[in-house]
């Protein structure tokens, strides 16, 4: 199984925090399933290998569509791979689909949209073509990378204050103070909140508690054991109590059955994927 | 862009309920009901039998006694979620200072501040047919004691 990440150019980086190429050559004997916790991010994902499906506390099944835009989860989500795994996308900082394509992001939450509901049809069709093509993921990371420049050079977004302080609860991993945002964005505490809203999907306080469980769950995934005091205390967690039902809450189960029980991704890979600088064209 | 609107429009079931809950936050109750259908009905949970009745009726009395006894009364909208076709969760925290009694609840000049979520379920019409609220209300009384 292939699992890449790679980086965006400078002009990309204030909105996208990585492209990702997943690929297995053989259908596994057995459908393959992953579950994934909430991360903070959205993501646009292009399938070019064969269907699959989710399940979470909102559907038992959802046939994802094959080109997607996913929004903001809050409840942890299985993906079942039956067959050949194919997948280029492109994830997200928090409030760049906002910020790229004007979109409000609470309509995206816990949703799976088909990007022919909000692209051409022409524009789809010709990147899809593209990336099947791709003869490397490399290849067709360059092209998820293209297909953003072209709709950069439609609209040219700026970064806002909005954007800047989804992605420093990103950078801080959920250790920020809220009312130390609002002061940095010259907003009175209800406008920032509502434009946060709008563009990450989430209001502030939630977002921040989403990515600290994120945080914590890509610390502990691949790991028979971790020193949680540690952890707890890294995360200024000064309340063990509040912070095994805010797990709960984003996990469904207690942190040290997510330890020993997780089936993300990283378990079925031979290390943590590295993020790469994407190869330049010649 | 055309086809981006073509999708917001699609997506406007959720899009009714932050607009709901953006008026409760502006305390302007009449603008709460107007995406409220006439004859919908309102559910607030903890009150049991008596919490129940029209939107336009129970809902408007017991909304414009809360922002008459906690006057500072906000909310902040942690996430829309929507259930199936026509349904939709918001989970809230609202949170104010009271001035007045309330409900039973002597005014002890004290602060709440209190998860709520709102159940909207809508009309093809996008019009709210019925709003079901469920919170703590022990603790609510508690925090206000």
């Amino acid at each position: 199984m292939i699992y890449k990440k790679f980086s965006p150019s400078k002009e990309l980086a204030p909105f996208v925090e990585c492209y990702f190429i997943w690929e297995n050559s053989d259908a596994p004997v057995q459908p393959l399933m992953i579950e994934s916790p909430p991360n903070g991010f959205c993501s646009i994902v292009f399938n070019y290998g064969d269907p699959f499906y989710i399940t979470n506390s909102k559907y038992e099944r959802l046939d994802v569509p094959s080109q997607y835009i996913a929004g903001q989860s809050i409840y942890i989500y299985n993906l079942t791979l039956p067959g050949r795994i194919g997948m280029a996308g492109i994830v997200f900082r928090p409030a760049a689909l906002a910020s790229i394509f004007g979109l409000q992001m609470y309509e995206f939450v816990e949703e799976r949209t088909d990007l022919y509901k909000v692209f051409r049809k022409e524009i789809i069709d010709r990147y899809i073509s593209l990336i099947k093509k791709g003869v490397s993921p490399e290849d067709r990371a360059r092209t998820l990378e293209d297909f953003l420049m072209e709709q950069l050079n439609l609209s040219s977004p700026r970064p806002d204050k909005i954007d800047e302080s989804a992605n420093q609860i990103v950078e801080m991993n959920g250790m920020v103070n809220i009312g130390e945002l609002v002061r940095q964005s010259f907003m009175s505490r209800r406008t920032f909140e509502r434009n946060f809203f709008q563009k990450v999907g989430l209001s502030p306080k939630y977002y921040i508690r989403v990515r600290r469980i994120a945080y914590i769950c890509n610390l502990i995934a691949g790991k028979k054991e971790v020193d949680w005091p540690k952890i707890l205390y890294d995360l200024e967690y000064f309340d063990q109590s509040h912070f095994i039902k805010d797990f709960e809450n984003f996990t469904g189960r207690s942190p040290g059955q997510y330890l020993k029980l997780n089936n993300e991704l990283v378990n079925y890979l031979e290390n943590k994927p590295v993020q790469q600088e994407l190869p330049r064209k010649e | 862009m055309e086809s981006i609107l073509k999708q917001q429009m699609e997506l406007s079931l959720k899009n009714t309920c932050v607009e709901f809950m953006f008026a409760y936050q502006q305390r302007n109750v009449e603008r709460m009901l107007g995406f409220c259908h006439k004859d919908g009905v309102v559910h607030f949970t903890p009150l049991g039998e008596s919490g129940k009745g029209l939107i336009h009726e129970l809902g408007k009395n017991i909304w414009s006694a809360l922002i008459d006894s906690f006057p500072d009364i906000d909310n902040t909208l942690d996430a829309a979620v929507a259930e199936d076709d026509e349904t939709v969760r918001c989970q809230v925290v609202i949170r104010g200072t009271q001035v007045k009694d309330f409900a039973g609840i002597i005014s002890n000049g004290k602060h709440f501040d209190s998860d709520h979520i709102f159940i909207f379920r809508l009309g093809a019409d996008q019009l709210i047919r019925s709003i079901t609220v469920t919170w703590d209300h022990s603790d609510f009384q508690k925090q206000l004691s």
